[in-house]
């Protein structure tokens, strides 16, 4: 089994007594894409922190290609901070052939990466343009291309997705997954579930500085009860039709023209086709019926929730 | 030290291009120039002035005549005196001083001097010259003095400048009505009034029984002051000019000191904040080390600093070069000692020395008030107790010309904030040795104390910009509280309340056991 590329070990950080991060570990793997997922203030941030070595646990341990965050393993990150902003009085190619310099390449080197990837962005006009004339978009799409001009083994985006256009953000998703085929590890944070659905191998959901889930897509959607959304024509409860099969039948909205509209919370074992059978055969007058695709927005909501009600409780 | 290094160069690179910088690189040049150009254009482009004397008596008329070609006769030979020394200008000078004491006028004598000689004065000429009044009335006069008429000079017609009116009461008191259009100009009433004077008080005596020539020279006597100094051998002891020159140059080093580092010091500030504001430190923090940083910023902007100063020794040395053959006697001898005491090591040396301690102190703190800050305004308010701290040494630097022993400066000198300005300007004056190496010696340990405290504000100034989410993180708007690690055992805390959203908020410095220093700062915002 390979190194872990990054990792925190039962990692602590409090400020001034309020916990940001609790006894927090996961690890990244070579070559995969990892979604760092949370609300806001779930300690996404502050873990990255401590992952770089930026800020310094109050217990536990960080450790970035099997050693302490050091400036020579930091060289093979690439980091895109949460909070954006790049030298507006530079040109677009110097501030990008700066922070290369910083991560180790040569002037030579960092300008012919940095043309190549300011083209493949749709940014080769604005190479030679002062930071201060492009857009808000066209400059987080710099910074990322500084984050990543050094060709680093591990890129870790805070919130990479937060302030671009649809047409951009659909441009990152496919450079990310192209930095994957190069076998670079990502690790992304985000609150906008869609990303990492479409994007991760793996995701580390955070609640409130700890971990509420660890494992890839499908086993995240596997937490979520399988449901079923249909509607009856007679007004008429299917509860009674459907003894057995189900966790939970609640009724969703209003009756109208005597349609009732239903989510109905399938049981351990029972899947949509018993429903619908069970519905035609005992004469349950069935006017829809859809079983509901799970999103990782779901999961997302149904284990936030649940560790909210774990923590009131 | 990469990353020191690219730092350094982006922080000078971003100076070195602004049109800010080659304005300062500029300015002070342009002024040395100007401060020497100014006078001489100023001389040579005012025109000659023809005036005019009604006297009625005829006793004062040639008075002021006299008394106006002996001023001239005076500045042309000092610049003949002057050339004298200069070497391959010597014999010229010497015969063209000879032919004017053979009674022959400037343009006669001019003709053995060499192009030097004959630019150098060329810088002089007559300002007044005196011509027969065209009338002898006020009124007859006044269109000559509007302009309406002109006088015939052999430069050819010309606008009367002046005319006075000199009238002898019966008591002998003497009146003159001085007419012009150049109500605020005085020089040639000044002239006028003391060459009367002269005659009147002449002429007093003669009535009181006094030969015209004994009164004459009795009026020429006056004493001859030498300054002596007992530091100085026998028979050398005279103060020169060479003497004086090492107290005006440390003066002239340690104002230029305290600009420079007032005006670096004021980049770093100015550099952090923009860091800070435009979110480049969090980037930043992954790519180089704190220490980088700091260091970086240092170098770089102490990079600017020496660049400055190598372009201001340069135009310097052109400007006073080309100012020499313009000035007299007097100016370019003190000139040719100044320069002397600037390039003497025992001045320059200290002044590099003081100059990085000077600049690492201040230029460490307003690094570290920097991190602190989001914006130029919130760092203003920190600064100006900064500001008013390093305006005591200018204060005190106005004295040191004057005294530069007094014991209050002996005191200043022993405050490290101060040590690099007054030192520099105390050490032509030999202080003790105890002075001198106890101060450099609180000095140093002060800027190693102020360094290694303002690195550590600096890492968590910047570090709080880096973790500008973090009072999302916790959850805290409003109410919640972040810390950053200062180092082992110190720690940064900063309280944020919504109170403080409007009023500023406070950090808090000490051990992690017991809070100790405090220090405000406004408009925190997480």
């Amino acid at each position: 089994m390979s190194t872990p590329v990054f990792a925190l070990k039962d990692v602590s950080k409090t400020f001034s007594g309020k916990p940001a991060v609790q006894n927090l570990s996961f690890s990244v793997n070579t070559g995969t894409i990892t979604g760092f997922l949370g609300p806001n203030g779930a300690g996404k941030s502050t873990s990255l922190r401590i992952g770089l070595g930026i800020l310094a646990p109050d217990s536990g341990e960080a450790e970035l290609f099997g050693a302490p965050p050091n400036f020579n393993v930091l060289d093979r990150v690439g980091f895109l901070p949460e909070e954006r902003g790049l030298y507006r009085k530079m040109n677009t190619l110097a501030v990008i052939v700066f922070f290369g310099r910083l991560k180790g390449m040569t002037a030579k080197k960092a300008k012919k990466r940095g043309l190549a990837l300011l083209k493949q962005f749709g940014l080769g006009d604005v190479a030679y343009k002062k930071v201060k004339t492009l857009s808000k978009g066209m400059a987080q799409k710099v910074q990322i291309i500084a984050a990543i001009v050094h060709e680093p083994e591990l890129v870790i985006l805070d919130e990479p997705f937060s302030g671009l256009d649809p047409v951009n953000q659909r441009t990152l998703e496919e450079l990310i997954r192209t930095l994957a085929d190069q076998g670079t590890t990502i690790l992304f944070s985000t609150h906008v579930m869609e990303h990492a659905e479409r994007l991760c191998d793996r995701i580390v959901l955070l609640a409130a500085g700890r971990k509420i889930f660890d494992g890839n897509v499908d086993e995240a959607l596997q937490t979520l009860p399988r449901a079923v959304l249909m509607q009856t024509g007679d007004g008429a409860d299917p509860a009674q039709a459907l003894d057995g099969l189900v966790q939970s039948i609640t009724p969703e909205g209003g009756v109208e023209d005597e349609r009732q509209n239903w989510r109905v919370e399938l049981a351990a074992g029972a899947d949509a086709q018993d429903v619908l059978r069970a519905c035609v055969e005992n004469g349950v007058n069935l006017t829809a019926f859809e079983p509901q695709k799970r999103h990782l927005h779901d999961v997302f909501v149904h284990l936030v929730d649940q560790d909210e009600s774990r923590g009131a409780s | 030290m990469r990353h020191t290094y690219l730092i350094a160069r982006r922080e000078y690179l971003s100076y070195v291009a602004t049109p800010g910088f080659w304005l300062s690189l500029a300015m002070v040049p342009v002024f040395m120039l100007l401060g020497i150009a100014v006078p001489v254009f100023l001389d040579r482009s005012t025109p000659t002035r023809y005036f005019t004397v009604v006297d009625h008596d005829g006793r004062y008329e040639q008075v002021i005549a006299d008394k106006i070609n002996r001023e001239y006769d005076a500045q042309v030979r000092s610049i003949l005196r002057g050339l004298a020394k200069v070497p391959g200008q010597e014999a010229g000078a010497l015969k063209a001083l000879e032919a004017l004491d053979e009674g022959q006028d400037v343009a006669s004598a001019s003709v053995h001097l060499g192009l030097q000689g004959k630019t150098a004065l060329s810088a002089i000429k007559q300002t007044y010259i005196l011509v027969p009044p065209p009338a002898d009335t006020e009124d007859g006069l006044r269109p000559y003095l509007l302009g309406k008429k002109q006088i015939t000079t052999p430069d050819g017609p010309k606008e009367l400048y002046a005319a006075a009116f000199i009238e002898r009461g019966a008591d002998g008191s003497v009146s003159i009505d001085y007419w012009s259009k150049a109500i605020t100009a005085e020089r040639l009433k000044s002239t006028i009034r003391r060459a009367v004077r002269d005659e009147m008080r002449t002429e007093a005596f003669a009535r009181a029984g006094l030969e015209t020539e004994i009164v004459r020279t009795i009026n020429a006597m006056h004493p001859v002051i030498s300054t002596l100094s007992p530091e100085k051998a026998d028979g050398e002891a005279e103060v020169t000019a060479s003497d004086r020159a090492p107290y005006f140059a440390a003066v002239m080093f340690a104002f230029i000191l305290w600009m420079i580092v007032f005006s670096v010091a004021n980049m770093l500030l100015t550099s952090t904040i923009e860091e800070k504001s435009g979110k480049v430190l969090d980037s930043l923090l992954c790519a180089a080390p704190v220490r980088a940083l700091l260091t970086g910023k240092l170098l770089g902007v102490a990079a600017v600093s020496f660049t400055l100063l190598a372009g201001w020794a340069v135009a310097g040395a052109i400007a006073t070069s080309m100012g020499t053959q313009f000035l007299p006697e007097g100016g370019s001898n003190n000139i040719a000692s100044i320069i002397g005491a600037v390039l003497n090591p025992g001045l320059i040396l200290p002044f590099l020395g003081y100059f990085v301690f000077g600049y690492l102190m201040f230029g460490s703190i307003f690094l570290a008030l920097g991190s602190l800050c989001e914006t130029l305004q919130e760092a203003q308010t920190l600064m100006s107790p900064i500001i008013f701290t390093l305006m005591i040494p200018m204060l005190a630097l106005s004295f040191a010309l004057q005294d530069p022993d007094s014991p209050i400066l002996a005191i200043i000198s022993w405050i490290p904030l101060f040590t690099p300005y007054i030192m520099l300007a105390r050490l032509p004056a030999d202080p003790p040795m105890m002075d001198i190496i106890g101060t450099t010696l609180v000095m140093v340990i002060t800027t190693m104390i102020v360094l290694w405290a303002a690195g550590r504000v600096f890492r968590a100034g910047a570090m709080h910009g880096a973790g500008g989410g973090l009072f999302q993180e916790t959850g805290g708007v409003g109410q919640g509280q972040t810390g950053q690690e200062l180092g082992p055992n110190l720690r940064l805390r900063h309280t944020k309340t919504a109170a403080s959203k409007l009023t500023g908020g406070f950090f808090e410095f000490g051990t992690k056991a017991q809070n100790q220093i405090i220090c405000l700062r406004s408009g925190l915002h997480g």
